[in-house]
This record gives C-alpha cells, structure tokens and sequence, in this order.
C-alpha cells in the first residue's frame, strides 16, 4: 500500500518504488531505498507529511507519497 | 604550518607547489563550515539546499603547498539530474587534483551513495566523516580505518563547525597529491555478471576510438551511457568517431537489460550501488537503536503542524516587517541628522556656486537620501539570516507547498521568493533548486515581483510621511501584494505559456539549529555591505548624473515670475525634459513629471528611486527648507493616494539591473528577459491605474 496510509508514529518498510525514472531514481538518491525502515514524524497541511529514514528528515507532498509502496511493521 | 611564499634555494626561486581541491557532499552535509574551517573565509554557511549557489574559492597555505579550495554545490549524486549537480560533476571531472568528500556521519548510507560515484570515477579523493561529535551522540560507532580501506579512500573524523580535524584532511590531501598516501587505490564497484557483461560490451565500443573522450575512465563513461546519461551522450554524438557502434551497442545493452530485470538500466545501477553501500556497512557500521523524536522533530510538531504552521509563518514574516520598520526608526533619524549637519557644514565653507550644488545637491541629498536607510536593511537582513540559518526557511517551503501546487507552483518556489525580500539577485540564483525546467523558469520570472530591500527605502520613506501610525502594516501590506502577485502570475504563466502541473514535492529537511550570533552577525553584514558597496558605486554616481541633468542646461530664459523660479529651473532642466515628455503615459497613475525621472533612474537601482528625490525634490532649496528636509518636499507634492500609487509601481515595474543579469544568465535567453522587463511594466502601470483611479472615484483623491 502506499506511504499514505502510514499514520503518525507506525513504521513501515519501503516495498517499492514507482513512478517514472526520474522520479524513481531521485527517491532512491535521497535515501529511498528498498527494505529499509520508514516512519511518519509529522502530518502538514494538505497532506503532506515529514518521514524519517535513518536519521534523515525528508518532507514530501501526497503525490510524491503515493510513489512509495510501503509494507507495513506491526 | 609554514607560510613561506617560496623557497629560495642556490638563489634559484623554486615555485610553491599548488593543489587544487574540490570539496563535494550532499546538501547540509556540513560542506561550508569546513570550507571557513579550511580557508578561514567567512563565507556565509546556510542551512537548507541550494545555499552554494556559485562555487566559492579560498586558499589555505599548509607545509610548503598552496592548497586552491573550491567549494562545489551540495548534491546527492552526479547524474544529470540538476543544474547543481552538472557544474558538480563538470568541475570534478576536469578540475581538481584532488576531491574532499563530506559526508555526514549521522546520514552514512544516503552520503556514500555520492561516494560510490566517485569511486566509479576514479577521483582521487579524502573522505571527511563530518559532524562526528553528533553520530557519537546518537550511538553511532564507526570503524574509520576499515571504512577508508574499502572505499579505497582515506577517511578523517572532523567536526567543521568546530574546526577539528582539518590539519589531518590537509596532510591527506598533501599525501594523495603527492601518491604517497597507501590507502589511496581503486577499487571496482561491482554491479552483477548481467549488468557487467554488458558495460564490457560497450566499453569496448568506446576503446576503439581512443581520442574520442579524453581521459575519462571508459567504465565510468559506459556506466553513465547505460544510465541514459543525456550530457554523456551529447558528448558522446559531438567527439566520438565512432559514435554510431557506440550508442547502437548502449541501447541493445538497456534493452536487454530491460528485459531481464524489468526495471530501467539508471535504477538497476543505482540499487547496486546501494547493494555496494549496505555491504560495506555491516562491517563498519554499528548503531544504537534510539527511536525518539529528536528536539527537532518535537519542533516541527508546532511549526510545521497541520493548522498552525500557515499562520505562524505569516505571524513570522509580519513581525519581520514591523521590527524593520519600528526598530529602524531610531538609528535612521541619527544618520538623517548627521546628514544634515554634514549638508550645513558643506553649505557653510564651500562658496555659492556650481561645486557646492554638486556636493550639497548632488552628492550628500543623492547618496545621503539612501543611506538612511541602512537599519532597516540590516535588520532586514538580520532576520532573513536567522531564517535560513536556524533551518526555518526549508519548513517555510514545505509548508507553502500546497498553496504554491494549487497555483501551479512549487514549494520550492518559495525559498527564492523569501531570499528575494533581500534581494532578487540571490533569489533568481536560489531557483537553482528546482529540479523542473519550467517550475524554474516561472520561478525566475515572478522573483522581481517580491520587493527587494532596494525598493523598502521608498516605502519607508513614503509610508512613514503619509501613513503615520499605520506605516508598518502598509509596508507589510505592500510586500504581501509582491508575494500575492508574483503567485497569481505564476499561475497565469502556467496556465498560458507553460502548461502542465508543478513536479511533485520532496526535499530533506535539515534538523533545526541555533545559529550563533555571531555567525547571523556575520552573514547579515555580508548582504548589507553590499548595499554599502552600491552607495558607494552605482548610487554616488547615478546621483552626479541626476544632478547633472537636473542642474543644466543654465542659459535658459525664465519667465519673469520669481516666486517659483526654483521650480521652472528644474522642469526646463534635462531631467524636466525627459519628465515631461513620459508624463502624459503617468499622469493617470497620479505621477508627476518627477516620479517619471525617479522611475527612470531608478531602474540603474531601486534605491536610487529615493536619491532622485532626494536631488530633485532639494536642489535649489533654500538652507532653510532643507533642514526641513526631503519628507517636506515631499509632502508637498504627493498625496496618500498618489504615494501608494507610486510604492506599488515602484514594487512591481522593471526588474532593476542586477536582477535583470542575474535573470538573463539563469534563463539562458534574452527573449525571456526581455519579456520579464515588458510583462512587470505594463502590470506596474494597471496596478497603479487601478488604485490611483479608483481611489479618485472613492473621494480619496486629495
């Protein structure tokens, strides 16, 4: 499912990635990658949101959100 | 450290040997403190992307060598992918003798992707473990010898913010300079037999013309050829003799590729890369697990939060305003007095005559009338300082950013925007973020719409005269119009000449700093002083001229009415002249043939809109009306009504001549220029239209 379904708090794990290949490669490039541990730190106005990855804060909009496919962690 | 310019040896002067070095990393990986860690230079460190807008040089001079530094633009990577990471990437390809890669040690896996691509280049390079104090606090162990022997790279700890670490960086540099440096060597990222056997395949390829690419690795040139890599291949289709087997190879070597992965060739290389990456961690690589929010992240819970971030960055920006203008008040009526004592003093001891109106007139009413106004562009700048340094001003992106797309902009539209409010040079530069071609050119195109502090001494000057309490609230009101305005246009631009939706939204936020006072000091004063350098330049010298074609022709006749003698002399005048004849265009703004002189110059730079006045509104004034001083004059001839008119036009007409340069370098077209400077005049002159007349239809005419 993707990114935005993750609610403030839950961890997930990037699952894949779609979207063209610029899109594609420029998420991967910032730390996008496949299998690794994203949580939602903060829901903004419009729908955008603040992820953590690692230690990177990264705030991205409900459209580039909907490129990340995300398996959720219970 | 020695600093010897030379060595002189059997009276033979032996050059000192220069190194030129290039420091790369990803944005806010701490690459500009280590440069004034370096150089020693203060140049300015900023908190957000985008801040290195042209690489910056310094030299430091360590054991006997000349070390050139270059800092490069802030990237993740080195494809095509920005206009940041071209002028990156051509700079490492052909400049330097050797690379600093900054990473931040807190972020490993995200920064050594960037690293992997230097390997690829065979760039010989030190790697700065940067902000090591931080990972350390958050339980982050690395095993640094290990690390640097995999990269095939030395790796140095270093906390740039505090200096450390930069000798053992420039002896590294020293070392690889001179191949002395035993960790230095190549190593081969490997990407799987599939993809492998293909890049042999076209590397061959490329081997069979050996003049065509210089000295780059062919490997390196394959990878990026596999990548689809649009600047390889121009380079590609203009130098290779055997261009036609080469690309004909590539693309049967990305179909099959294709094919068997069913991804694209750039993202197959890319998860190796990482492949690369997350290998090489599990044996360097160990982390205590903390998963709580950071103070940062606690921050962003008020700042950037759902309801409440909108309105405090408007809360923001208004208090920005007020300051400027409530707290620059004071100094401002210290320097304007100082001014006048100056104008008495130069009245008093140089006699009555042509010198004494170009000093008195000219020189101290032109420049003095500007230099007022240095507190409030201080201040100006002083906020717009903490704004970026703090990392408030990436937030303010990011919450704008669904405003901005309803409109069909970007949130990092907005940046450039908020750096405008200084100035839009810098602003027009921010652009260099946007990843979009169009997004960019909207944005470049609607950034003089957002005043500059060149523009605020007119509204100072005219709110305060005829808005009183209220003078603040119009100056922020004006300068919401800017943002308002450039906005509407921008969606206007993209609904007519570039269609088609904003690119989505992504950007890493930087975590939220307290910038020392002293380094907000410092960054301030740099913008500012720049304001003094156009005092000194283009204002001294716009204000001889305007008082050159105010003050002649002399040999005119005057009708015989004496009381208004000063007037007559000024509106026969050239600056009357030219006035005149531009006044019927103005007159329904409610602009006199003054206003028309002002706008004329002022067009050189916006200040120089109120050193005009300050010539023409003085220049022949008894001493006793100057002490007055211009508001008087002012006064005089403007109403409230004609004021705002005026502040409006002067916000949103002709892009002054920096910005203008700055617009003509990054658009890359004079078409577009010009079309900036004929779009922002015929807006300026409906704006002004519509208040002016429909103030007078309202009764406010007077």
């Amino acid at each position: 499912m993707p990114l935005t379904y993750l609610g403030v708090g839950e961890k997930a794990r990037i699952a894949q990635i779609t979207g063209d290949g610029d899109i594609r490669l420029f998420l991967i490039e910032l730390g996008f990658t496949l299998g690794r541990g994203i949580e939602i730190i903060q829901h903004t106005f419009g729908d955008n949101m603040i992820v953590k990855i690692g230690n990177s804060r990264l705030a991205l909009d409900r459209k580039m959100a909907l490129h990340i496919q995300i398996d959720m962690l219970t | 450290m020695s600093d010897k310019p030379a060595l002189i040896e059997n009276n033979v002067i032996i050059e000192k040997k220069t190194i030129k070095v290039g420091l790369c990393g990803n944005p806010n990986a701490g690459k500009s403190s280590i440069f004034n860690a370096l150089t020693g230079s203060h140049q300015h460190v900023g908190n957000y992307s985008g801040v290195t807008v042209e690489s910056k040089e310094g030299t430091v001079n360590f054991e006997g060598y000349e070390i050139k530094v270059v800092d490069l633009p802030g990237t993740y990577s080195l494809t095509a992918y920005s206009i940041e990471e071209i002028v990156a990437r051509d700079f490492i390809l052909r400049e330097p003798d050797v690379i600093i890669n900054i990473i931040d040690s807190t972020n490993l896996d995200r920064n050594l992707y960037l690293t992997t691509q230097l390997i690829e280049l065979g760039a010989r390079a030190v790697v700065a473990l940067n902000m090591n104090d931080e990972a350390q606090h958050k339980g982050i162990k690395i095993d640094i010898k290990k690390l640097g022997e995999l990269l095939g790279m030395p790796v140095i700890p270093t906390v740039g913010s505090r200096g450390q670490g930069m000798k053992e960086l420039l002896h590294e540099v020293i070392a690889i300079f001179e191949k002395k440096e035993p960790v230095a060597r190549h190593i081969h990222i490997s990407y799987g037999n599939e993809v492998e056997e293909e890049l042999s395949k076209v590397q061959a390829e490329i081997r069979k013309d050996p003049s065509s690419v210089g000295q780059l690795s062919t490997r390196w040139l394959s990878v990026k050829l596999l990548e689809g890599d649009n600047e390889i291949i121009k380079e590609i289709n203009a130098t290779s003799t055997n261009k036609d087997a080469i690309l004909k190879q590539v693309f049967s070597s990305q179909a099959h590729l294709q094919g068997h992965f069913s991804d694209d060739c750039e993202i197959i290389i890319a998860d190796r890369r990482y492949g690369f990456i997350k290998g090489l961690l599990q044996e360097v690589y160990t982390h205590r697990n903390t998963d709580k929010l950071t103070i940062s992240d606690k921050i962003d819970k008020v700042l950037t939060n759902r309801i409440l971030g909108i309105p405090i960055l408007l809360g923001l920006l208004w208090l920005m305003f007020q300051a400027t203008y409530t707290l620059g008040a004071y100094p401002q009526d210290w320097i304007n007095n100082g001014v006048a004592l100056i104008s008495n003093i130069f009245t008093g001891i140089i006699p009555h005559g042509i010198f004494r109106e170009l000093m008195v007139d000219g020189i101290i009413g032109g420049v003095g009338g500007v230099l007022a106004f240095l507190p409030n562009i201080m201040l100006l700048f002083l906020f717009i300082s903490f704004f970026e340094d703090t990392g408030y001003l990436a937030r303010a992106a990011f919450i704008m950013d669904r405003i901005m797309h309803t409109l069909g902009l970007h949130g990092k539209s907005f940046i450039p925007m908020i750096m405008a409010f200084g100035c839009n040079v810098p602003g027009i530069m921010a652009t260099r973020t946007l990843e979009n071609k169009t997004d960019r050119m909207i944005t470049i195109l609607i950034n003089p719409l957002v005043s500059c502090s060149a523009r605020l001494p007119l509204y100072v000057l005219l709110a305060g005269i005829f808005f009183g309490k209220n003078a603040g609230n119009v100056i922020f009101a004006v300068y919401m119009t800017g943002i308002v305005l450039a906005i509407l246009i921008g969606q206007l631009f993209r609904k007519t000449l570039f269609k088609g939706g904003a690119a989505p939204f992504v950007m890493e936020l930087p975590p939220y700093r307290m910038p020392m006072l002293k380094s907000v000091v410092i960054h301030m004063w740099e913008k500012g002083s720049i304001f003094l350098q156009k005092v000194g330049g283009i204002i001294l010298a716009a204000s001889v001229v305007i008082w050159f074609i105010s003050a002649f022709p002399r040999n005119v006749d005057y009708s015989k009415n004496y009381a208004n003698l000063n007037d007559e002399k000024l509106s026969k005048s050239y600056a009357g002249q030219i006035g005149k004849f531009i006044e019927p265009v103005i007159r329904p703004l409610g602009f006199d043939w003054k206003c028309g002189v002002a706008l004329i110059t002022g067009v050189a730079a916006k200040e120089i809109v109120v050193s005009t006045f300050g010539v023409l509104y003085q220049s022949g004034a008894k001493a006793d009306e100057k002490s007055a001083g211009l508001r008087e004059a002012v006064k005089r001839n403007m109403t409230p009504l004609s004021a705002l008119s005026f502040m409006f036009f002067t916000l949103i007409y002709i892009p002054c001549l920096g910005a203008l340069g700055a617009m003509y370098r990054e658009l890359g077209s004079l078409k577009w220029t010009l079309f900036a400077v004929g779009y922002s005049l015929t807006l300026a002159w409906i704006v002004s239209f519509i208040i002016y007349q429909g103030g007078v239809q309202l009764g406010l005419g007077t």
